[in-house]
């Protein structure tokens, strides 16, 4: 037992003392940044034993006024005017909580490990003051609102979370600046023209809202496709004058020996193909007499 | 037989001691993926601390105190040596810059090589030692004969047995590198 114990001390004081003479190569866990290499050797001029680097040795060099706008000698920084000042905007000056002037040491750099977080409340609405103008230049960015934050959280730019609100009074009629890339090559859609909200929601494609079929029901006679047949102008309009079917002198000739005599708005009454339908749904105009009059 | 013995004992070693590396790597490597590679830093004091318990069979062998069996304490000894130094590897990493912590983690490597090494030495020569008694005994020789032909056989189980001899000294220059960084660390925080 007495064998090990001096065994032990006899590796300590070897093992401690190349500790103290070579503090650099035995416990420094990484060469210091360009800056700091002048006091690579005085450990404690940044640690403190057993409590780490607190934030007051940083600043008895670094005046936290100076941060970004001069070296600890003064002078001028060439980098002042790009060089955002969220130093003095901080909760908290943690000098450590984002910079480790040690290299080598696995840690990411201090741009990384910063938080907005450590922002005080009243300047974490003010994102132009270090970002500048980050915006991207296209349309979206150029018809959003400035302030980044009602689409940006502050964890990072992505995921953003768009409000199509945000654009302005009438969104709708912007779609397809921003959309024209996705709208679908069918039928359907090259027909539909711009009016993208007139289906479809500002929060998601699908499901779309739009149900031809609580407006007229298509059959082999009155098929989809081709839109103009009905909607020979935009999809906001039809007419049922298209076909060799219904003529606008046919068709009055037979509403007026039915009494009918408001007869313009066809889906109105008619809701499909079957003239059953009409029968159910129609309003009849004052002193107007049903078939069964007779 | 006996031939066949030392070489499974050599390979299930060899394969401990390559699980070992393996565990470490891939740990580690799963920690950096998730993006947990801090944890790392903790599993150092957790090694530390299994490594520290597995010395419970040492104080043992010296009568330090009485209760478990000396055989049961050598396999949790092992156990807990084994676990505790996959976690200080995952907690050196590939972030160890300092000359202590290398220096620390070798010693470590070297002790757990060690251990193996002494543990295989002493179970294949106690085996050999058996197959040698059970051979005689089986061609009819009496107990006295026995146990003069068997005599240089056991001289090599107790040469084996001396094997802590070295790995004290070894495991003892782990613990002195182990306590200095522990300190250094802890005072250079």
């Amino acid at each position: 037992m007495r064998r090990i114990l001096l065994l032990m001390l006899v590796l300590l004081v070897a093992y401690g003392g190349l500790v103290f003479w070579l503090p650099e190569t035995t416990v420094s866990p990484g060469d210091l940044v360009e800056g700091h290499a002048s006091i690579a050797a005085s450990c404690f001029q940044c640690h403190t034993a057993f409590r780490g680097t607190p934030s007051e040795k940083c600043l008895a060099c670094h005046a936290l006024a100076a941060i970004g706008l001069a070296s600890t000698t003064g002078a001028p920084l060439a980098r002042a005017e790009r060089m955002p000042r969220f130093h003095q905007a901080l909760l908290d000056p943690a000098c450590d909580a984002c910079h480790s002037d040690h290299v080598g040491t696995g840690r990411p750099g201090a741009n990384a490990r910063f938080t907005h977080e450590r922002l005080r409340p009243d300047v974490l609405t003010e994102c132009g003051d270090c970002h500048g103008d980050a915006a991207p230049a296209d349309d979206l960015h150029r018809s959003a609102p400035k302030t980044c934050g009602s689409c940006h959280r502050v964890e990072g730019w992505t995921p953003a979370t768009f409000d199509h609100a945000a654009l302005g009074a009438t969104p709708e009629q912007r779609c397809i600046t921003c959309h024209a890339g996705v709208r679908p090559g069918d039928g359907l859609h090259r027909q539909a023209g711009d009016d993208c909200a007139g289906c479809h929601g500002t929060t998601a494609w699908k499901p779309a809202t739009f149900e031809h079929a609580k407006y007229f029901r298509f059959d082999r006679h009155h098929p989809a496709d081709p839109c103009q047949s009905c909607h020979p102008d935009s999809l906001d309009r039809y007419t049922c004058y298209g076909c060799h079917e219904h003529t606008p002198q046919g068709i009055a000739r037979e509403h007026r020996e039915e009494g009918i005599t408001d007869f313009e708005d066809c889906a109105r009454c008619h809701r499909s193909g079957d003239e059953d339908d009409a029968e159910r749904s129609r309003p009849r105009s004052r002193g107007a007499r049903s078939r069964d009059d007779d | 037989m006996a031939l066949r013995l030392v070489a499974t004992r050599a390979v299930f070693l060899v394969a401990l001691w390559g699980a070992l590396v393996a565990a470490a790597i891939a740990l580690d490597a799963t920690l950096h993926v998730l993006g947990l590679a801090w944890i790392g830093l903790w599993l150092g004091p957790i090694g530390t601390t299994l490594i520290l318990a597995s010395f419970a069979y040492s104080f043992r062998k010296r009568g330090w105190f009485e209760r478990g069996s000396p055989r049961a304490l050598l396999l949790v000894h092992e156990a807990l040596a084994w676990s505790g130094t996959l976690l200080v590897l995952v907690h050196a990493g590939i972030h160890v810059h300092a000359l202590l912590p290398w220096l620390a983690v070798v010693a470590m490597l070297i002790a757990v090589a060690s251990g193996l090494t002494g543990e295989f030495l002493l179970t294949t020569a106690r085996a050999r030692l058996s197959a040698r008694a059970q051979e005689l005994r089986n061609a009819g020789l009496e107990e006295a004969t026995l146990q003069k032909r068997l005599q240089t056989d056991a001289l090599v189980v107790r040469g084996m047995e001396t094997w802590r001899v070295v790995h004290l000294p070894i495991a003892v220059n782990f613990a002195v590198l182990a306590f200095l960084h522990i300190v250094t660390a802890v005072l250079f925080w």
